[in-house]
């Protein structure tokens, strides 16, 4: 089996504030295998954009990684030097963000963000980095790139701005992509461009992408394998057919049932009770269980941790070996 | 009655707001001191060991008498006397209430002006929002001071010889005129903000006169960010007051706030009688530092952004 | 971009107008205008000529016409005090009021800039902190205490440096210039720091905040994403983006830098024309406070002009602003 470009074990994310030390993400782990798109899934505040900050080492103070190991490639990355972890960013794990232009100093032109990133990590020179540039340009589906390399970020529509953040993303060849809610902030009618267009290039290079949204539509499109997190926790992973087709955990059940589809009979949408917990009062046990249609006397007291359950892992005690009482 | 008195108290002191007061000692400090300030201000005729501004009890013989820990001082002048004999502290005390009472009426004045232009010009728009606008870019681009002080030269210019005792109307009119720019701006702002909201729509809708829109949606969104401008521009008015008495067209000596006393103690800084001039300048340093120290706590309690 | 330049020369002179309309008005009903521009001592038969060549007799816009031309021509009349033509006494006073108004700006650019970049880029360090603190104070200080302060330790106790006058000048055609001597160097450096000091306090913590507000967004945590060196995330990125709206406020302030001059020139009696207008102002010597409105209002606006000129050329999005064509 090939070693797995991305190993994240018993991550666990702390924020001190003055009402107490709030845990924001506890005990996730997973793998990402070389090439592969993991989409991480889950509502808003369940822990997914610090997950994978803390994996390129920009989350933000108090935040902090209080416990856990991040390894790329079997070397661990969470306690590099500044500078180390500087090294790694670009051009072994790059990210994009959800606002392209946001994301884009306004002050200079594209062509100069973009080859200012490729000599960061290349040794190319000012002219072959420029070519480069425009290579990547095109690549990525800007019409007329060698006139347009010159122009600034607000010159460019929402959906072209994106095409170049994808662009600076991939400039020095990282092995791994960070993807945080890439289509959101854009039309639906570019959403799935720009999806297509990060699923191909990912797929030439060979680059992994770690693909976090709230959007289950995106990950069925692109992603081959999924987890699901609930309230800083990871409640499924597994394949992506298997984890929409067939979805162990009740919450992932919830999340599917509550999907409108265009094709079969469904009379209703399900909708979950109540709502995910806010990190100071999150449940003891499971943590779903105040919303759990399933619930039974174990869930109230013991916190599962990923128990497999046919082709995919679900943290639920439904799925232990034994009794279910 | 007292029950919910007692509940809003406690969730009050629960609150955000004062749990960053409580655990910030230079707001506390700035706020104590201040109270002090304004406390011996406000009862300065009482508090003050002299009265200085009864000419009857002046001695020239005590005159500029040095402060009472240097040889020739006395312990009845603690701070030293000035040229007329007139005991420092006393002074001080009753000077720092003029400078006080100038500049929480300018801020009045000011905010008062602002807010209300700030609402006009968001609520009508259009051509009456435009003009206001201008008016505020033309008046912003020259500093406080010099519209205070043209404001001041006119009307000195206008009424020749009734100066001295207008002369508090006038400052007020003149700091408040050139600071009511920031108050419109923030208004206006939050104003736009809050007319495009649907339930102020609706309330136009159902005919709900356009005050009482201002009155009870907007205003309450307000409050914190102009609370933040006023506590700061406190200080700056005060300031402001003070240069200006101290370049002599501000308040006269007869009822003299600090900067006329520093003014007035200036002469003697080269005869070395310092303490003249001094005394009161410390004064309104303390003063105007646990102003600003009050402001910029508010400011970085107030802003969502900064917390923890 | 023709057209914003435009739009902004336009407000200039419209602006120049209102502030000549209000002079022309002091000029007009407050005191005797045949007066202020003859002195005292002008004869009947002066007076009644002086009236039909200035028309008084004529409508109001009339002569307000009549005295923008004149003012073009710098002509304000006769100062009340003095007794000589207002513009004469300007001209004296320039050099003064604007050498010491370039030093004081300077010192606040200097020190500054750097200082709030620093606070910026390490907050939490002692030498931040530090210079944070100091800062309130040289904001609650109001500059005609800092120049009685400095007087006191140094003129008075220390006796290093004179407190008052510009010590020896050089005239350099018509503009005399004290920084070509001893001593007017020595006596530039009292009133340089107390004018400089309250603006370099502002903009040292105008600069850090915008530095601060600068390295909280997504450019930049993208740009640090990218593994861009810390040299090009801060002094690249955050550092121009920070200058930006620096420019425009800072370019505001040394306006005011002229205007503070006025309290600093008083302090150490500087023979600027801050010292001339506040005598003015006591004195209500009308055509000298009319001509320094004038000429104030051109310094100003034509600073603002210039900045917004900065602005045009340093910001890219204010350029062009059409998105530009191509699908998505």
């Amino acid at each position: 089996m090939t070693q797995a470009l991305l190993d994240v074990r018993h991550l666990r994310i702390e924020f001190p504030t003055r009402r107490g030390i709030l845990t924001a993400v506890d005990d996730v782990s997973f793998e990402i295998a070389p090439g592969e798109v993991l989409g991480v899934v889950g509502e808003s505040g369940a822990g997914k954009s610090l997950t994978g900050a803390a994996i390129i080492g920009l989350l933000e103070p108090p935040g902090r990684v209080a416990a856990g190991e991040i390894l790329l490639d079997g070397m661990r990355i969470d306690r590099l030097s500044h500078d180390e972890m500087r090294r790694i960013r670009g051009r072994r794990i790059g990210a994009i963000f959800q606002d392209p232009l946001a994301s884009l100093d306004p002050l200079y032109s594209i062509g100069h963000q973009l080859v200012e990133t490729i000599r960061t990590h290349l040794p190319l020179s000012e002219s072959a980095a420029r070519a480069r540039a425009i290579d990547l340009l095109q690549e990525v589906g800007i019409p007329a790139a060698a006139r347009r390399i010159g122009h600034y970020p607000h010159q460019f529509s929402g959906g072209m701005r994106q095409r170049v953040v994808i662009a600076l993303a991939l400039a020095a060849q990282p092995r791994l992509i960070i993807a945080d809610e890439p289509t959101t902030a854009l039309d639906v009618s570019i959403q799935s461009q720009i999806i297509t267009l990060l699923k191909r290039l990912c797929r030439d290079h060979g680059t992994a992408v770690m693909l976090i949204t709230h959007d289950m539509g995106v990950i069925a499109e692109t992603a081959d394998r999924v987890a699901v997190m609930y309230a800083g926790r990871i409640v499924e992973i597994g394949p992506v057919s298997a984890v929409i087709r067939a979805p162990k955990h009740p919450y992932t059940i919830g999340l599917m049932g509550s999907i409108p589809s265009l094709v079969g009979d469904r009379e209703h949408l399900v909708q979950i009770d109540g709502s995910m917990p806010r990190l100071t009062a999150i449940p003891a046990g499971c943590p779903f269980h105040p919303r759990c249609s399933r619930v039974f006397d174990r869930c109230l007291h013991e916190r599962p941790d990923l128990i497999d359950a046919g082709a995919s892992r679900a943290a639920c005690w439904l799925y232990a070996a034994g009794d279910r009482t | 009655m007292t029950n919910r008195l007692a509940a809003a108290l406690h969730q009050s002191w629960d609150s955000d707001l004062a749990y960053s007061f409580r655990h910030s000692p230079y707001a506390i400090v700035a706020a104590v001191v201040f109270l002090l300030c304004v406390g011996s201000a406000v009862f300065a005729p009482w508090v003050a060991p002299h009265n200085p501004f009864n000419l009857g009890l002046l001695d020239l013989s005590n005159s500029l008498k040095p402060p009472a820990w240097l040889p020739g001082g006395e312990a009845v002048f603690p701070l030293g006397t000035d040229d007329q004999g007139r005991d420092i502290l006393s002074t001080i005390l009753f000077g720092a209430r003029i400078s006080l009472l100038v500049g929480i009426c300018a801020v009045l004045f000011s905010m008062v002006l602002g807010v209300s232009l700030g609402l006009l010009a968001g609520y009508v728009g259009g051509k009456t929002d435009a003009f206001i606008m201008r008016v505020a870019d033309v008046q912003l681009s020259f500093p406080a001071i010099l519209i205070a002080l043209l404001v001041d030269g006119v009307a000195r210019a206008l009424l020749p010889g009734e100066h001295d005792s207008m002369a508090f109307y006038v400052l007020v009119l003149s700091i408040g005129v050139s600071g009511w720019v920031q108050y419109a701006r923030t208004v206006r702002g939050s104003t736009l903000v809050e007319k495009s909201k649907e339930y102020v729509q609706a309330a136009r809708l159902f005919g709900i006169h356009p005050l009482a829109i201002m009155r009870r949606h907007v205003l309450p969104n307000v409050l914190g960010p102009v609370l933040v401008i006023a506590t700061i521009h406190i200080a700056t008015a005060i300031i402001t007051e003070a240069t200006l008495s101290f370049l002599g067209v501000g308040v006269p000596p007869t009822e003299p706030s600090l900067g006329t006393l520093i003014r007035i103690g200036n002469d003697f800084l080269f005869s070395g009688e310092w303490w003249v001039t001094l005394f009161p300048g410390v004064a309104l340093v303390i003063m105007v530092l646990a102003i600003n120290l009050l402001g910029d706590w508010l400011r970085d309690a107030l802003n969502p952004r900064l917390r923890t | 971009m023709p057209a914003f330049i435009i739009q902004r020369v336009l407000q200039a002179i419209v602006v120049m107008l209102v502030v000549a309309l209000v002079a022309f008005s002091l000029f007009q009903y407050v005191g005797d205008p045949v007066q202020l521009m003859m002195g005292q001592f002008a004869t009947p038969e002066d007076r009644i000529r002086l009236t039909h060549e200035l028309g008084l007799d004529q409508p109001f816009w009339v002569q307000f016409y009549h005295f923008i031309v004149n003012a073009v021509h710098g002509q304000f009349g006769v100062s009340l005090r003095i007794g000589k033509p207002v513009s004469v006494l300007l001209a004296q006073r320039i050099p003064a009021t604007l050498e010491l108004s370039f030093c004081a700006a300077l010192l606040a650019l200097i020190v500054g800039i750097p200082a709030g970049v620093y606070a910026g880029l390490r907050p939490n360090s002692w030498l931040a902190r530090a210079a944070l603190s100091l800062s309130l104070l040289g904001v609650s200080l109001p500059t005609f205490l800092i120049g009685i302060l400095l007087i006191l330790v140094f003129a008075v106790e220390l006796g290093w440096l004179p407190a008052f006058g510009r010590g020896e000048v050089v005239s350099l055609g018509w503009w005399s210039t004290g920084l070509l001597t001893r001593s007017g160097l020595r006596s530039l450096i009292l009133p340089t720091i107390t004018l400089g000091l309250f603006q370099l306090t502002l903009i040292m913590r105008l600069v850090r905040s915008e530095m601060l507000e600068v390295l909280r967004t997504d450019y930049i945590k993208f740009a640090r994403a990218r593994g861009l060196t810390d040299r090009a995330v801060n002094f690249g990125h955050a550092l121009k983006n920070t200058l930006v709206p620096v420019i425009t406020i800072t370019g505001l302030q040394l306006g005011s830098i002229i205007a503070f001059s006025i309290i600093t020139e008083q302090v150490f009696q500087w023979p600027g024309m801050g010292l001339l207008f506040i005598q003015a102002v006591s004195y209500v010597d009308i055509p000298v406070m009319a001509a320094y409105l004038c000429l104030i209002a051109i310094v100003f606006v034509t600073i603002n002009l210039i900045v917004d000129l900065l602005y045009y050329v340093v910001d890219p999005r204010l350029r062009i602003d059409r998105p530009g064509s191509g699908g998505h």
